[in-house]
């Protein structure tokens, strides 16, 4: 458990938020597609009860900072926005086993759906070192895509997005972006956001006998593997969200 | 310096201190493992497990509620062999009591994982589960039939050589019934309380929150309601009990152990925030030194009328 001091918490659209954590001391090892279990309630407080699972969004080693982006959609993330800067945060963390970061020279796509792009920026940042990466990005509106667009461009990265009411970029879906791109030319795919596009995403990658990463959400009860709240349906039997995953091979998946 | 004496006895077994982990919350004890030093605790109960593999209820399965949770799991686990062949040999490894906590379909299914139980000498008891509210046809139905609860108990007693702890289900008009039952049974512990049968809407999608419906409310929500039962219980029957129901601190604990019971079991806590087992036992012990009292034996029963 850590308790870490809150550097700042910005409003960056209107139910973005942007937090910047001191990174604990004890803590070096933080890998792309991580989760910190978030206590938002405060001391002695059982009123909301559980933890909040948000993904690492960026850490930087060097000024010592991990970045959460969350998006406000119910009681705890409102509380979650009203943290000031200097307050101190709890949780239990860095979570889950994280993407596969070990390719150079690679021909990869990244394809997030909403906020599912979050925990994508930090593995794009490593792997886009050593790798050509390809970015789609799907939302509702521009309104939840200006910042990605920004930090994804940023890295290098091509980016490509789509929103339902075409106020940025393609006037559709993700998926459709997905059908425009030539898919068959990637050697990887990774991709975090709503069940049905992960579904859409895996039916082509079977199709075209593609590899990749699924990042999945599930309901949480501890996130630490106590509980058994968290499971989804794979080829190898039921597994934790939060203890094998939140990442699983992308065939391995079974959606219902 | 003040020596506290923080050991209480649950039938034949000693346990160093009184708190427990609660079933289904803390999984096999390897998990929990990596966030607190498991051998300090009293003792650890692991996941309910049953004849065959389990694999659960459809998601969600938890959803959160006013100072409590719905859950609706649905007993997955690994089945009697799986949790043999797996679980134990690693669980073997701490040394801390360790209670089974058991569930079934029938009397057959209690007396067959029972029996495969028994010749386990690592194993020191098992928690007999006739309340879980998640499985269809089964498991709290036998817990709100006292005759049942007596005939499970015991069929369980006949067959098992360790300590038999049977633990009641909430949703029943007279838990005292229950308790009797279980004792006239010749279980040597009980085990109160298991989750209160509830449910949440989403209010947006017009429909229950949970994949399975209804799903058993934890946490401090029930505590009073928990504490009662204890209460009642302890003053009706002579074994032991184990309480349990949203304890989160120290002195809810106390307050179970005032009701009557001689250990407590914590499991939403242990969620939430696993140090809280540690802390607890901490708080205890804080408050006997602050209190002058030496036994925690001076606390059991000590609000009981
Ligand atoms: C591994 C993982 C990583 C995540 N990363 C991010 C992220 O980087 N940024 C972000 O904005 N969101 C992320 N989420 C989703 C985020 O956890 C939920 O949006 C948040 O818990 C909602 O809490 P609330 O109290 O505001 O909403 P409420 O709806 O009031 O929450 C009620 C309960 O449902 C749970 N819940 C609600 N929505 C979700 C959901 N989508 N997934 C899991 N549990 C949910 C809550 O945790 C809480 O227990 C992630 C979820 C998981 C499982
Ligand atoms: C996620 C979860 C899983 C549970 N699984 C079991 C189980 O397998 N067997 C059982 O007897 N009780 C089970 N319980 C009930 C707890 O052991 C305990 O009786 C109850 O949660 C009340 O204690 P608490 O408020 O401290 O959680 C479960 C509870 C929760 C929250
Ligand atoms: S949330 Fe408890 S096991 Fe994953």
């Amino acid at each position: 458990m850590n308790e870490s001091r809150i550097k700042s918490n910005i409003q960056i659209s209107e139910n973005y938020f942007l937090m910047e954590i001191e990174s604990p001391d004890d803590i070096k090892d933080i890998k792309p597609g991580h989760f910190l279990n978030l206590r938002v309630n405060s001391i002695n407080s059982t009123d909301p009860l559980l933890r909040r699972p948000i993904s690492i969004h960026d850490y930087n080693p060097e000024s010592g900072s991990v970045f959460l982006l969350y998006k406000r959609v119910g009681r705890g993330t409102e509380i979650l926005s009203t943290y000031k800067k200097d307050d101190k945060i709890n949780f239990l963390g860095p979570l889950g086993n994280g993407f596969t970061v070990d390719f150079k020279k690679k021909k990869i796509l990244l394809m997030g759906g909403g906020m599912g792009a979050a925990p994508l920026y930090y593995l794009c940042r490593v792997l886009s070192r050593e790798n050509r990466l390809t970015v789609l990005l799907g939302a509702n509106d521009k309104d939840e895509l200006v910042y990605f667009l920004e930090i994804f461009k940023n890295t290098g990265a091509e980016v490509h997005s789509a929103s339902i009411d075409g106020s940025c970029g393609h006037k559709g879906n993700v998926i459709d972006l997905c059908l425009m791109e030539n898919i068959y030319d990637y050697d990887y795919i990774y991709s975090c956001g709503p069940v049905p596009m992960l579904k859409e995403l895996q039916k082509l990658a079977f199709e075209k006998d593609l590899k990749g990463e699924f990042s999945l959400e599930e309901r949480m009860g501890c996130g630490i593997g106590l509980c058994l709240s968290c499971v989804c349906k794979t080829v190898k039997g039921n597994q934790r969200v939060c203890k094998e995953g939140p990442v699983f091979p992308l065939e391995e998946v079974i959606f219902e | 310096m003040l020596e506290i004496d923080l050991s209480t006895k649950l039938a034949s077994l000693e346990l160093k201190n009184p708190v427990i982990t609660a079933s289904g919350t803390c999984g096999f004890g390897e998990e929990l493992n990596e966030y607190i030093d498991i051998e300090k605790l009293g003792a650890l109960t692991v996941k309910g497990i049953t004849v065959k593999a389990w694999s659960g209820n459809k998601q969600p399965r938890i959803a959160e509620t006013p100072s409590g949770i719905l859950n609706s799991i649905g007993l997955e686990n690994p089945g009697i062999t799986g949790f043999i062949d797996e679980k134990l040999p690693v669980l073997a490894n701490y040394r801390l009591p360790v209670f089974v906590n058991i569930s079934g379909h029938s009397i057959d299914d209690f007396v067959f994982l029972a029996e495969k139980l028994a010749p386990y000498p690592e194993i020191s008891g098992i928690e007999v589960n006739v309340s879980c509210p998640n499985i269809e046809g089964g498991g709290m139905a036998f817990g709100t039939d006292s005759s049942l609860v007596y005939q499970v108990t015991r069929e369980v007693r006949k067959v098992y050589p360790g300590i038999v702890i049977l633990k009641l289900s909430p949703n029943v008009t007279d838990i005292v019934e229950m308790a009797q039952a279980a004792e006239e049974g010749g279980a040597d512990v009980i085990s109160l309380i298991n989750t209160l049968l509830g449910m949440k809407i989403d209010i947006k999608r017009r429909k229950p929150e949970l994949g399975n419906i209804f799903g058993g409310l934890s946490g401090p929500a029930i505590k009073p309601v928990a504490v009662r039962m204890v209460y009642q219980v302890a003053s009706k029957v002579k074994i032991p009990i184990i309480g349990m129901g949203g304890i989160m601190s120290g002195s809810d604990a106390i307050e179970f152990l005032m009701a009557g019971a001689s250990a407590v079991a914590v499991g939403t806590a242990a969620m939430v925030n696993p140090v809280l087992l540690l802390k607890i036992i901490d708080e205890i012990r804080d408050f006997m030194k602050d209190n002058k009292i030496t036994k925690l034996s001076e606390i059991i029963g000590q609000a009981l009328l």
